[in-house]
């Protein structure tokens, strides 16, 4: 209890820092340090899937887009005007206000776990957190996907060849290529654990990311070639689309998977999200394929 | 019993010289002086925590992954300090 009052109180000290340092980068690092409390304090809600992703993608692969902006934007800090600060915190308010007695008259069997645990034999896999973004709600991860996938080509698209920050050292280039085997290894673990325990494709894809990022970040790049990185970045959303239409032609519905074939169905997709989510990810912070 | 003392002990260590090492990085003067007490300190005490927190596990994997989580850290917080100092070196020479 006194662990989480002093991890919420710190989450939101580091909240208030973060929007209020006058310095972009200062506001970047308590953006981190957010990043990481919100991280332990859901360790601490007993949701590590969310943990996982709040500190791999959260926390380490977003810092490095905002730190890449102030880089190359050159802001100083954003001024947000008072009477907007105040109506966002009033509406903020508002709605804990609101949130309170629901959350407090919460009934056992109101809540969601308890449907998900009683269907997720049909799932075809045995982690709940899986079953329910990949089979019960799978157009929601669909629609996910493809956001992504936007949101790059976006950014793809918006590239103005701006110089990319790169230290060409050699220890750290040779640490960095020492460590990416075992990046791929662990995220490729993650992506499977998902299936049956804590994890998934999109922490094991953004731990990938943040591998390739860091061999970007030393001057060094993966040598496969262009056709193939895109390939790979619309590797998912095609997978997804395709599993899902097969279903829908053969008559059970779109992504509706017969059980027989459901667990092959949700590793296939969870690997081609892994595959994506990495590359996209690091294309989005290099700004080109 | 006697692990758990032990694995207590190895624990309140490494706890003890994370806390001196943070307290170096706030108090010390200069980078390099600071950059040496944070590194030395969490190499140390990070070091002592984990062979606390082995002692206290069951299965072998999870040793295993402890003693990666030890060496990840390790140098990553070596690498850290390198640049921070390449970093100071660099401006204070120019």
């Amino acid at each position: 209890m006194l662990l989480d009052l002093m991890l919420g109180s710190l989450l939101l000290l580091s909240a208030l820092l973060s929007l209020h340092s006058r310095n972009s980068l200062k506001s970047g690092i308590f953006f981190v340090v957010f990043g990481l409390l919100s991280g332990l304090l859901w360790v601490r809600l007993e949701a590590p899937d969310v943990a996982m992703v709040e500190i791999v993608l959260g926390s380490a692969v977003t810092s490095l887009l905002i730190f890449k902006l102030i880089a190359t934007a050159r802001i100083k800090a954003v001024k947000v005007h008072r009477i907007r600060k105040f109506w966002a915190g009033v509406i903020s308010l508002a709605f804990l206000v609101y949130m309170i007695p629901y959350l407090l008259t919460l009934r056992k069997e109101q809540r969601i776990e308890v449907l998900v645990f009683e269907k997720l034999s049909m799932s075809g896999v045995e982690s709940p957190v899986t079953a329910v973004l990949l089979n019960f709600r799978g157009y929601d991860t669909l629609l996910e996907v493809g956001v992504i996938t936007l949101a790059v080509f976006g950014i793809i698209a918006l590239n103005k060849g701006d110089k990319v920050y790169v230290w060409r050292d050699p220890l750290v280039q040779s640490l960095s290529r020492w460590i990416l085997p075992m990046t791929v290894f662990f995220s490729f673990y993650v992506t499977y654990l998902g299936t049956f325990s804590v994890g998934g494709a999109f922490q094991g894809g953004s731990l990938l990311a943040g591998g390739l990022i860091f061999l970007s970040l030393t001057g060094q790049d993966v040598h496969i070639g262009e056709s193939i990185k895109k390939s790979l970045l619309l590797l998912s959303l095609l997978v997804f689309c395709g599993v899902g239409l097969m279903y829908a032609v053969t008559g059970y519905g779109f992504l509706v998977y017969p059980l027989p074939l459901s667990t092959i169905s949700i590793i296939l997709i969870e690997l081609s999200i892994c595959l994506s989510t990495a590359l996209l990810l690091y294309t989005a912070y290099r700004g080109k394929v | 019993m006697l692990i758990e003392i032990a694995s207590l002990t190895f624990t309140i260590l490494g706890v003890f010289f994370l806390l001196a090492g943070s307290v170096g990085l706030i108090r010390l003067r200069d980078t390099y002086s600071r950059i040496h007490a944070i590194t030395k300190a969490d190499v140390l005490g990070f070091g002592f925590l984990v062979l606390g927190l082995m002692l206290s596990t069951r299965t072998l994997s999870e040793v295993l992954k402890l003693l990666l989580t030890w060496l990840l850290v390790v140098s990553y917080s070596s690498l850290v300090s390198y640049a921070i100092a390449h970093r100071k070196r660099k401006r204070d020479v120019a």
